[in-house]
């Protein structure tokens, strides 16, 4: 039996997983991913691992097959054996040479009818065969311990087993194949005693009436004669009850021996290889269609990797300027706090400050100062026109421009600060903190904004007004 | 005939300097490494793209570009190169790329322009939090100047002070309409489906059927990536719940404790690891405590009904409850069910199993050996941060800064098991009578088929439990 293919690609992709879930990342891996991303996940999963096992490794994980084939030879040979000595032990009870043909026949092929019979009634139970995969692996496991084989290997077969689901029908194929080679050596051993040894084959009852004998003979060699076979008819069986005289005993020898053998054969080996033959094909239906299962998170990466939902194109348009300054600022913001609450004529403006405006000035932390004039919030093209004729008026000496901290100074903020400052009065900036949050990349680039608005950094300042006050 | 669309869409992200563009395109694209963020302006200076793809088709094309800095000047510029001719909004356009201040003072500018005169749609970016100024309306009546659908998008909608009532007004006043919610950092996934269905509406024809394949394919990525996630957290705690750990004669009843509480820390933290590597983020994105793990001592109940039934006892009547427990095996319920019946080995593999796991229990139990596992509550604290860990991430937008927090409940102690808990803990408890589940004995796994089956039916239960009682979708 080879194995099939399809669980073995599975097998070999458990045994990446396991592999990989040591952390191990075989070489060119990444490159065999990029080359496979035109496939669907599922088969891009199987060929990766395809790819990434060599042949030697590849070998190796047909060794369990290899282990297990071994076992069922090994077993099949000992049922065989088995089923030729119960043959041997239910003919050996047979006295004076007359063997009750019924009596056998049960002997033979009831346990087996049982045991078919459950078999039929399980086999659509779902789940069933659960269980009992922990024994297929103990004696695998055991068999592999004797033979010191790869124990990764082995766990790659076992995981890809367990997850497959199928069980029902490999312990199905299993449990078949055994009673076939059981009833093999039962037909193969009647046939020699038969050959070998001569019995007169008789029936009795004592409470049952005869005709049922006749009818059940009759019966069981409906299927067999189809075949041409010679069989006892009605008036063969008649004269076969114990106490009868048959007129030709070789005959009837003959014709019950031959009915003996094809019932073994018809209704003990045919439906047992018949169900087989249906294990096998639904076993390797089952197994054709394993796949990996991408619920589980490994191979849901794998598939995400593999079936990438983004692809990244890179820089298209690239920037220039290659290099930016960075500046160093030391100033005191305290310093220019005290600075800013002594100054007089003082002409407040915005700068996209938002809030009401003109703010309270307890609002924007400049309870002291005592502004001459407020100017506009510079929030949109006429009100910054507004602001910089404004800021053009010579009586204004200090202009205090506002602005929230938080926002960041773009280049038409620093433009806006640079145009002012070109004006006669001298320019202030002072940022309004709302938010005590991470702060000092922002006040870096405030701080920034202003050296390239040739505003000095003496000139910036910052008021927490938020909650706690952590501006230093 | 519906014209076709070519292949992928190219939408040109733009926007004002820091309102979030890289942000966007990193939580669209589930990329963490994607761009440069900070919050300083002008962190983007280039223009980069990024593809949305779909089984290896391109659908989306995503231009990440530089910020509008000095958009007032910009107009200004772009109205006074006006040589008095009557000129469509592109010629413009175009005359302003060819003038100085484009390679100049307004170089930035000139490649969101560039791109926008390239791209089939633009989205426009506004940090909701910021106020509606002027400067942002110019730089909406340059962008309407590429004659391009517009689709405004407000970032950081979920923010305390966004003000998305006064950019919507602003936004219908330029006429329009369909402006789009969504926030980078604190991630909605309908709201990301809802974001690519309105470009459906909006967009021509052609465009639907590429966009409804994204749609789905989006949609049942982030359903497969939540019942990996379930499957993770199953494994964690079914791992957990078998795990036992032995008091033996050298070590004291603290060491094994300690043991116990390293080794239940060290699978609740490499768990909350493979989360975020499932979700595509980094472990410094992972800041928890540390997990509190209450232990107790295992013991057998051996005349509980669950630990009979479970190795195949089946204790019926309460008459013969725990009374005759040697005649009780039932062969039908420990494990040999199927092939069994009609296999020789399988009878005899099974109940040698069953037997073998039970005399080893019952040993134990008789001869005094001890074991320490994880308390029920500590169980009940792993499920209960996993799914706060697993809610984060839902809700988590790739462009997030901040690591997840884990808190700690408030009281251990007072731990009410909810229904969802219950739940949780019924599964659990098979594992607690599974050992070897936690552990590889020598050479395989024992029994993983049981083991597996165990994991999916908590995989459903944790995929029902999140959605029914922790909405997390």
């Amino acid at each position: 039996m080879s194995i099939n293919k399809q669980l073995m690609r599975l097998i070999q992709c458990e045994y990446l997983r396991l592999e990989e879930e040591t952390g191990v990342i075989r070489a060119g891996s990444k490159e065999i991913e990029r080359q496979l991303q035109q496939l669907p996940a599922e088969q891009a999963i199987v060929e990766r691992a395809n790819r990434l096992l060599s042949i030697t490794e590849k070998n190796s994980l047909q060794a369990p097959s290899r282990h297990y084939r071994q076992l069922s030879i090994a077993l099949l040979g000992f049922f065989g054996i088995l089923g030729g000595l119960a043959t041997v032990e239910v003919f050996s009870g047979v006295e004076q040479a007359s063997a009750n043909f019924f009596w056998i026949l049960l002997a033979l092929l009831g346990v087996n009818a049982i045991s078919m019979f459950i078999w039929l009634l399980l086999i659509g139970w779902p789940n069933s065969a659960d269980q009992n995969d922990s024994w297929l692996m103990s004696i695998q496991a055991w068999l592999s311990r004797k033979s010191s084989q790869d124990t990764s290997a082995l766990r790659a077969w076992q995981q890809a087993i367990s997850t497959t689901g199928g069980q029902q029908w490999h312990l199905s194929v299993i449990s078949h194949g055994l009673w076939l080679a059981f009833l093999s050596g039962t037909l193969v051993m009647a046939w020699l005693l038969l050959s070998m040894r001569q019995f007169d084959f008789v029936w009795e009852t004592t409470i049952l009436s005869g005709d049922a004998f006749v009818s059940i003979s009759q019966w069981l060699a409906t299927l067999p004669s189809l075949l041409g076979i010679q069989l006892p008819t009605a008036s063969h069986v008649m004269v076969s009850r114990v106490g009868e005289s048959p007129q030709d005993p070789d005959e009837l020898r003959i014709l019950w021996s031959n009915l003996l053998l094809s019932s073994l054969a018809i209704y003990g080996l045919l439906p047992r290889a018949v169900a087989l033959l249906f294990a096998i094909f639904a076993r390797r239906h089952h197994w054709n269609n394993v796949l990996p299962d991408v619920s589980t998170p490994y191979y849901y990466q794998l598939k995400m990797r593999l079936s990438p939902d983004t692809v990244a194109e890179g820089i298209v348009d690239d920037d220039a300027e290659t290099c930016h300054q960075t500046h160093n600022f030391s100033a005191s913001n305290t310093a220019t706090i005290a600075k800013l609450q002594q100054l007089d004529d003082v002409c407040l403006a915005g700068l996209e400050y938002d809030g009401e405006w003109p703010p309270a000035l307890s609002a924007i932390g400049l309870d002291d100062l005592a502004p001459i004039m407020f100017s506009v919030n510079a929030i949109d093209r006429s009100s910054r026109e507004q602001l910089l004729s404004e800021a053009g008026n010579n009586s204004i000496r200090n202009i205090v421009l506002i602005a929230r901290f938080e926002a960041a100074p773009d280049r038409g903020i620093i433009r806006l600060i640079r145009q002012l400052n070109s004006k006669p009065a001298t320019l202030w900036l002072l940022l309004i903190q709302h938010r005590s949050q991470q702060t000092s990349q922002q006040w870096h680039d405030w701080l920034s904004a202003a050296t390239d608005a040739q505003l000095p950094q003496q000139q910036v300042g910052r008021l927490n007004i938020g909650i706690g006050n952590d501006g230093a | 005939m519906e014209p076709k669309a070519n292949l992928p869409l190219n939408i040109a992200v733009v926007g004002h300097t820091n309102v979030g563009k890289t942000s966007l395109i990193r939580t669209l694209t589930r990329r963490n490494s994607f761009g440069d963020v900070s919050s300083s302006p002008g962190t983007t200076r280039h223009v980069e793209s990024q593809v949305l793809m779909v089984t290896g088709q391109k659908i989306v094309r995503l231009l990440d570009t530089p910020g509008f800095e000095d958009s007032i000047g910009l107009f200004d510029t772009i109205e006074t190169l006006d040589d008095g001719r009557e000129k469509l909004g592109i010629d413009r356009l175009a005359l302003f790329l060819q003038s100085k201040e484009a390679a100049s003072s307004f170089s930035q500018e000139a490649k969101v322009i560039r791109q926008l005169l390239e791209c089939d749609v633009a989205f426009y970016v506004i940090d909701a939090r910021e106020p509606v100024l002027g400067k942002y309306q110019d730089e909406l009546r340059i962008i309407s100047l590429a004659a391009k659908p517009i689709f405004p998008l407000l970032n950081f909608v979920a923010s305390d002070n966004s003000r998305v009532d006064q950019w919507t007004k602003l936004l219908k006043a330029l006429n329009l309409h369909t402006s789009m919610q969504f926030d980078s950092v604190a991630y909605d996934f309908f709201a990301e489906q809802q974001l690519y269905k309105k470009m459906q509406t909006m967009l021509a024809v052609g465009w639907q059927q590429p966009l409804e394949l994204l749609i789905n394919h989006r949609l049942e990525a982030w359903q497969d990536l939540l019942i990996a996630a379930a499957n993770r957290v199953a494994t964690l705690l079914i791992d957990t719940a078998s795990y036992r750990q032995a008091i033996t004669k050298d070590t004291s009843l603290a060491s094994s404790a300690k043991q116990l509480q390293q080794t239940i820390r060290k699978k609740e933290n490499t768990a909350a690891l493979d989360l975020l590597a499932l979700f595509k983020f980094q472990s410094d994105d992972y800041g928890a405590n540390l997990l509190p793990v209450s232990e107790n001592s295992w013991k057998l109940d051996l005349f509980d009904p669950k630990t009979l039934k479970l190795f195949g006892i089946k204790a019926t009547s309460t008459a013969a409850k725990g009374a005759v427990i040697g005649l009780g095996i039932d062969m039908a319920v420990g494990g040999v069910s199927l092939g069994a019946a009609a296999a020789l080995g399988a009878l005899l593999g099974g109940l040698w199993q069953t037997g073998k796991q039970f005399g080893r229990e019952a040993i134990a139990y008789v001869s005094g050996e001890r074991y320490l596992c994880a308390e029920d509550n500590t169980l009940i604290l792993i499920w209960r941060r996993s799914t706060s860990l697993t809610s984060a991430l839902r809700h988590r937008g790739h462009a997030a800064q901040k690591p997840v927090m884990i808190a700690k409940p408030q009281s251990e102690a007072n731990t009410e098991e909810t229904t969802a808990d219950q739940q949780v803990m019924l599964s659990l408890k098979i594992a607690r009578n599974h050992p070897q589940w936690s552990k590889r004995q020598g050479l395989v796994e024992f029994a993983p088929t049981a083991k597996q089956r165990c994991i999916a039916a908590l995989t459903t239960i944790i995929i029902a439990q999140w959605r029914e009682t922790y909405n997390i979708q």
